[in-house]
């Protein structure tokens, strides 16, 4: 640009001798580290930037999601079976805003989990759903393995420290009575029993680890190989939470030993897990130790960063503020990114601040959080990033 | 709401606090020239002088235990800074510094205008109604013609300010008054005025400040351009220009406010040192306050950023802080300005900042 006023031009105005030849002097001004492709990636949900009122509140969530620096989102999958055509559309939703999805999670094969009659139309729609994502570039496909998912032991507590942070409260103990429990309505003949006693649902009936590992194995068996010629890798979510038992049933991977055992059953980078530091903290385990025997395998395929603290394992803990918590997150953000893991990590379950009940109701978990919430996730999941960068 | 009395708890505590919270410093009586404050670096954030029971609410939420507020015209009394300061700490909120923008930046002052002893004797009544209401400490800032910028950017999106030394339409801006090029006030200044003009205001206050037990920490001029429409910004923006006006001071309570946002925007040719640089050469003896800022590049042209995508390493500045045992307060400074709306904004930069000291504090120890 003409007249434009150079650099040198400003130094020599200011009368200043030269500390040091201006090319060095600039060189060693120590510079952050930023994402790439070699590095990790922070994630948010597609709808993590919802508002439902408020400064904003007309923004799209896209755009939100953006502005907190945030380059990569997951999303739940459309139901099985995938085609081509609908996953890239739903791709190049995203790509105006400049967002990539890089994880979709994929549902709907119940009978291949309870191991009914069935299963195989079912695995073959999921074949079908892993080749449309490897088709269009879709690197990760996330899953469950529930017999029944522990969520009657969630309750919403109260940090008296922060003035009334919402946490999200597990109790093995957790006796159902209206307004503490969280999913669905207490049945009438349920009153007064302890989640831990509580009887199978007529749907889902009460399953051991053998049958469990039964139908995944039959189920992997199929799929992985499927997946690893499709160019996709499989994450499975741990059970969370990880109660010994739930409404009757044992949960495979509701413990470090069932999650080790998973990766044995096929061996292939297809067959990984989502590394969840909150879960593992959750089942009394040290994430750090746990990350590294997984990573170093090169089985995680995507991860849940989030804090936790923890009274006793597997029964009784709650979901805290990322910044507080048993876990040390710069620790295991280093552990990551020290084993070069390239995918998503999601700084998930922000936790309520009022300034987000304000706006409006809040989905997802009790005490649970929103947009603000996730701003403040995301502010120190990045910290910790660009930290764990410039010392590994 | 499934459950409003859960929802209520945050208010209620407020509230409730409001009949037991204990009556904190003692007013008044200032014996000791610096205040010592508890040991340990302080995450702050900025707040407002009249908080409602929402904004309180989300600075304890946030884990927010310091602010700094401007003040009100209205609010500018010993009793009104009281006033603050008692409704922060109902809340469990310590107030380490209330700013008045008439004597924060004042040309009368720094150009040796008329009205001079005037603006230097509110000063020197600000600092005593400090003094008394127990707060001690506060910003100074020796801008003859405001803080510069050239207009709005964006960054990742978030409109930014920007500055150009190219650009027309650049203009300095402080508390009402807006200052232009060629010329801001009719003629060249040179820099020994800036110089004398300094040290005859140092002179005066540093006294007062003393004996009210206030420290001043001065904030560098904002852009650190050598010279800027016909006034030069030779002292406040180079290391060599901040330890000669300590030397000159030579008060234990005067001392330096370190925005790293407005040192980054120099650069280490312009500043001589970078902000870690400043942060271990002059120590927690003589910084008191640290503002957390990040800028695209240095001069000729910036726009802000936020802290994480700016050009330099946010954490070499707190890891220097936990070097020199700091024990002031950093600072949430300003930022681009999210979408989802202020508030937002200042989650993520508080739970930035929040990361860092962690990771420094942990460093520290092992």
């Amino acid at each position: 640009m003409n007249g434009k006023i150079s650099r040198r031009r400003l130094i020599e105005t200011a009368g200043i001798a030269a500390f040091a030849s201006p090319a060095s002097a600039e060189a060693v001004m120590p510079a952050p580290r930023f994402e790439s492709k070699d590095t990790p990636k922070i994630a948010l949900s597609a709808g993590d930037g919802g508002m439902p009122s408020g400064p904003g509140a007309g923004v799209d969530s896209a755009r939100r999601i953006r502005q907190l620096g945030v380059e990569w989102v997951l999303a739940g999958g459309p139901p099985i079976p995938w085609d081509e055509a609908r996953l890239k559309e739903l791709m190049d939703r995203f790509k105006p805003s400049g967002l990539t999805l890089g994880n979709l999670m994929i549902a709907g094969f119940n009978n291949a989990i309870y191991g009914r009659p069935g299963r195989d139309e079912e695995i073959e729609k999921v074949i079908a759903s892993i080749r449309a994502a490897g088709k269009v570039g879709l690197p990760v496909v996330e899953y469950n393995w529930y017999a029944h998912r522990a969520m009657e032991g969630y309750f919403e507590e109260t940090d008296d420290v922060r003035l009334g942070v919402g946490w999200t409260g597990f109790d093995y103990d957790l006796v159902r009575t209206p307004g503490t429990q969280y999913s669905g309505s207490p049945r009438p003949e349920e009153a007064g029993i302890k989640f831990r006693d509580l009887p199978p649902l007529p749907n889902e009936g009460a399953h051991t680890l053998e049958e469990m590992w039964a139908t995944i194995t039959y189920f992997l068996k199929r799929v992985v190989p499927e997946a690893e010629k499709a160019g996709v890798r499989l994450a499975l979510h741990p059970n969370d939470p990880p109660a010994p038992i739930s409404r009757g049933s044992q949960q495979i991977m509701g413990s470090v030993e069932g999650w080790k055992h998973l990766i044995e059953i096929v061996k292939s980078p297809a067959n990984g897990i989502t590394f969840d530091c909150g879960v593992t903290r959750e089942m009394g385990h040290n994430p750090v130790e746990v990350c590294a025997y997984f990573a170093s395998r090169d089985r995680i395929n995507h991860v849940h960063f989030r804090n936790v603290k923890v009274k006793k394992p597997n029964e009784r803990y709650s979901e805290v503020m990322i910044d507080e918590g048993d876990n040390n997150m710069f620790l295991v953000m280093k552990e990551l990114v020290k084993h070069k893991y390239t995918r998503e990590i999601y700084p998930e379950h922000p936790r309520a601040l009022d300034y987000d009940r304000d706006r409006g109701r809040i989905g997802g978990y009790p005490g649970g959080g929103a947009y603000a919430s996730y701003a403040f996730q995301v502010g120190y999941a990045r910290a910790m990033m660009q930290a764990a960068l410039m010392s590994v | 709401m499934d459950n409003p009395d859960r929802r209520q708890f945050g208010k209620l505590a407020l509230g409730g606090a409001l009949g037991t919270a204990a009556w904190l410093g003692s007013a008044g009586k200032a014996s000791a020239a610096v205040h010592t404050p508890q040991p340990g670096i302080k995450l702050c954030a900025q707040a407002s002088a009249k908080p409602s029971d929402n904004d309180l609410l989300f600075l304890r939420q946030l884990g927010a235990e310091y602010v700094s507020v401007g003040s009100t015209p209205d609010l500018r009394t010993a009793e009104g800074f009281l006033q603050i300061k008692k409704r922060y700490a109902d809340a469990g909120i310590t107030v380490w510094n209330i700013g008045n923008t008439s004597v924060h930046n004042m040309p009368e002052v720094t150009l040796n205008l008329p009205g001079r002893d005037k603006k230097v004797e509110e000063y020197k009544q600000y600092l005593r109604n400090l003094g008394k209401a127990g707060i001690y400490y506060t910003t100074y800032a020796h801008m003859g013609n405001g803080i510069w910028s050239s207009g709005t950017s964006t960054t990742r999106g978030a409109p930014a300010r920007e500055f150009d030394m190219a650009s027309p339409n650049k203009q300095g801006v402080w508390d009402g008054a807006v200052f232009k090029e060629p010329l801001s006030h009719g003629r060249e200044f040179s820099q020994e005025e800036i110089w004398e003009n300094y040290t005859y205001f140092i002179k005066q206050v540093a006294p007062v400040a003393e004996e009210a037990g206030v420290r001043i920490g001065i904030h560098p001029d904002d852009p650190p351009v050598p010279v800027l429409a016909g006034v030069p910004r030779c002292i406040f923006a180079n290391f060599d220009g901040y330890r000669r006006a300590m030397e000159i001071a030579n008060s234990p309570n005067v001392g330096i406010c370190m925005c790293c946002g407005t040192w980054l925007e120099g650069g280490r040719e312009l500043t001589g040192k970078d902000p870690q640089e400043m942060i271990h050469y002059f120590g927690a003896a003589r910084i008191w306050k640290i503002h957390f800022r990040n800028v695209s590049g240095p001069l000729p042209h910036f726009v802000e950023t936020f802290m994480d995508n700016g050009y330099y390493d946010m954490y070499q500045i707190m890891k220097a802080m936990r070097d020199v045992n700091f024990d002031g307060i950093a600072i949430l400074d300003h930022s681009p300005g999210l979408a989802g709306g202020g508030n937002a904004q200042t989650a993520y930069g508080f739970a930035y900042m929040r990361a860092l000291l962690n990771r420094a504090n942990a460093e520290a120890k092992a």
